[in-house]
């Protein structure tokens, strides 16, 4: 992989608390605590983790939907956070993204049509002819029939509405998708055809993805490389088969323990790790790993220092962990 | 049908029928549905939106909206019929034979009362035996019983104060509070995180081995059904296409439905990267229903067949085993290794 076409180093996104009255502390909700990645030309990184953990604020703070509070993104070789807004716009035609919920991201008024032509519009591409054409072409390319164009959203299934709003987001021909949670509203037999059809135009069309979502089993599927959330930090990242058959840290670990068996026959199979008590409150993180509190092997030494994620330099497939026990792999497999 | 033959069962299910008027006309959104559940099983209903499986249960308990109502069949608890029951009747069999509980706690709970006072209302409604301190104990064995900790003290708050997993707890413990016969689950863990839905599957597990309640686990999903049931009925546009057990449906699905949802679904054990086999098109709007069998759209093994153009009946396969395919022989055929 050559130069990687976004790179996101130390991003931090803090929101303010509401007060309810003005003489009281301004307090900060902590979503996204310092988070660096890179994904590369036609790669898909998925992001994953469990609600609250900041990933789909980390997918909404690279579209600068949110203005990170602190961290660069580098897209394309340029410095998305020093972008105006009118090179901002100019940037958005590479970098698109694709909504969770079918039925809320389309205006019920339009079209598909005029929705799919909305962003060639706004970023005035071709005439009104050639936009209809390109609009048809693109119903083509997400696997709906073209004649389809002057139906309005309500008209359609959840997953036909998902290639809706995906054809939206190829409209002005992107380098890159950020879907957040992309299949996770639709019916289980559509999900198949969504993940199909995302690692299709993949292919054909050499996108990059940042894949946001919790099912791993989908992510396995999907992704090339994985990186793992807790509290708004990367806990561990890597390629997908290294994490998915050696997880390191306790919370991967735990994450993947908890997914349901494939079969009945797996039943009571497998290791159990049974993560005790709830998320932490965002506004006040616990001191040193943000993970201790729920940790099954944390020690006195976990709340003193922060982890990093650390790699191991004898086994250069292994992902990095942000656990000062993280399991080394033995070294020679 | 599906009796299970050592066991009378607890709750029998039979031709179950239910439509729903609207603006569009009649709609039939559970059509000669029939099952049993045996005292202490897990049953698993499986299917995807419309297809009849949350119906199904509201129906049961005399839950259906005003626009709704059972058309045909009939439901026998320990015998003795539900249907054209006495509201005050239903009334007495909810929350203590038969209780409920939803994929949402937010919208279920109450959010002005506290945990301990909803858990009361129950109890005062159908263990008139108690008194106030009897009450109060129980609802703390409750709490306990859901392993929710600091009973006492988070008996006394409100339901914004609990996090999810903690709310379908509490859901839990007041599905629980009369000792019910039944519980059925609508989706309990969909809202759920990933490791939170593992804590309240062993809770679900571990409450039902202490109580001996049976136990109707309706979800899409089939790791659910994989993790937690004994058996399990596949819903599809309002009628049961498929029973089994669950290593039976999962080992030799002998409905295309059925088995195309199995091939499609990405698992963790997967090991190539090709594409998954979906399923074409989408489940039909309940509205309109396609004619014949309503899988025929979208089934490999239908197209061009007349046969198909015929609903099929559910054809026993053997004890408590069954399919809606004029064509399930051939599904066993193919499942051999050559």
């Amino acid at each position: 992989m050559n130069e990687p076409l976004l790179q996101v180093s130390d991003l931090v996104k803090h929101y303010p608390v509401k007060r309810s009255t003005p003489w009281e502390k301004k307090r900060w909700v902590h979503a996204v605590n310092g988070v660096s990645f890179e994904v590369g030309r036609g790669e898909t990184l998925a992001l994953v983790g469990e609600s609250g953990c900041g990933k789909s604020t980390v997918g909404k703070t690279l579209m600068r939907f949110h203005e990170p509070t602190s961290g660069q993104i580098s897209f394309d070789g340029q410095d998305l956070a020093a972008l105006s807004r009118s090179e901002l716009r100019k940037m958005r035609r590479d970098l698109q993204f694709v909504f969770q919920d079918p039925y809320a991201s389309l205006p019920p008024r339009n079209t598909v049509g005029a929705i799919i032509t909305e962003p060639l519009e706004i970023h005035r591409v071709g005439t009104a002819e050639s936009r209809r054409a390109r609009a048809e072409e693109l119903l083509d390319l997400v696997g709906l029939r073209p004649e389809l164009i002057n139906r309005y959203p309500h008209e359609f299934s959840g997953g036909q509405r998902q290639r809706v709003g995906i054809a939206r987001a190829l409209a002005l021909e992107p380098n890159m998708l950020i879907l957040d949670e992309p299949v996770s509203a639709l019916d289980v037999s559509v999900q198949a055809q969504v993940v199909n059809l995302l690692s299709r135009l993949q292919r054909e069309l050499g996108l990059s993805y940042l894949f946001i979502a919790h099912d791993l089993a989908v992510v396995k599927h999907i992704a090339h490389r994985v990186a793992v959330m807790y509290l708004g930090r990367i806990v561990e990242i890597g390629t997908t088969e290294e994490l998915f058959a050696n997880p390191r840290h306790p919370y991967t670990q735990a994450l993947l323990s908890a997914v349901p068996v494939s079969d009945p026959t797996l039943r009571g199979q497998g290791e159990r790790i049974r993560l005790i008590g709830d998320l932490p409150d965002p506004v006040s993180l616990p001191s040193g790993c943000s993970f201790r509190t729920r940790c099954p092997i944390a020690t006195d030494e976990c709340a003193v220092e922060l982890p990093l994620l650390t790699s191991v330099p004898e086994v250069p497939a292994a992902t990095a962990a942000a656990c000062i026990h993280a399991t080394q792999p033995e070294v020679a497999r | 049908m599906t009796s299970t033959s050592e066991t009378t069962p607890v709750l029998s299910v039979r031709d179950l029928t239910c439509e729903f008027s609207t603006a569009g006309g009649t709609v039939r959104a559970v059509n000669g549905v029939s099952f049993d559940l045996a005292p202490g099983e897990t049953l698993g209903v499986v299917g995807e939106s419309g297809s009849g499986k949350s119906i199904t249960m509201l129906a049961i308990l005399g839950l259906l909206a005003a626009n709704g109502r059972i058309t045909g069949g009939s439901v026998t608890l320990d015998g003795v019929e539900l249907v054209g029951a006495s509201e005050k009747r239903l009334q007495s069999v909810r929350g203590r034979e038969i209780s409920m509980i939803f994929q949402d706690p937010m919208t279920a709970l109450n959010p002005v009362m506290t945990i301990a006072a909803q858990i009361d209302e129950s109890l005062k409604r159908h263990s008139r035996g108690l008194d106030r301190r009897g009450r109060q104990s129980r609802i703390i064995e409750l709490l306990d019983q859901v392993r929710i900790p600091n009973a006492v003290r988070r008996a006394r708050q409100y339901p914004h104060e609990f996090s999810g997993g903690m709310r379908q707890r509490a859901m839990i413990a007041m599905a629980m509070a009369n000792r019910p016969r039944i519980l059925l689950a609508d989706e309990p863990t969909t809202a759920l995180d990933v490791t939170v839905q593992a804590q309240i599957l062993d809770l679900l597990h571990d409450v039902q081995v202490e109580t001996g309640t049976a136990l109707v686990m309706i979800t899409h999903d089939l790791g659910v059904i994989a993790e937690v049931a004994d058996r399990a009925l596949v819903m599809y546009a309002g009628r049961v296409v498929e029973t089994g057990t669950a290593a039976e449906l999962f080992a030799e699905p002998r409905h295309p439905y059925t088995r195309g949802l199995l091939a499609s679904r990405p698992t963790l054990d997967d090991t190539d990267g090709g594409d998954l086999d979906a399923i074409p098109g989408q489940p039909p709007n309940p509205a309109r229903l396609p004619s014949g069998c309503s899988f025929r759209p979208r089934c490999d093994l239908a197209q061009g067949r007349t046969e198909c153009a015929e609903a099929p009946e559910l054809a026993v396969l053997g004890e408590g085993r069954a399919a809606a395919c004029h064509f399930h022989t051939e599904l066993a055929l193919s499942e051999r290794p050559a």
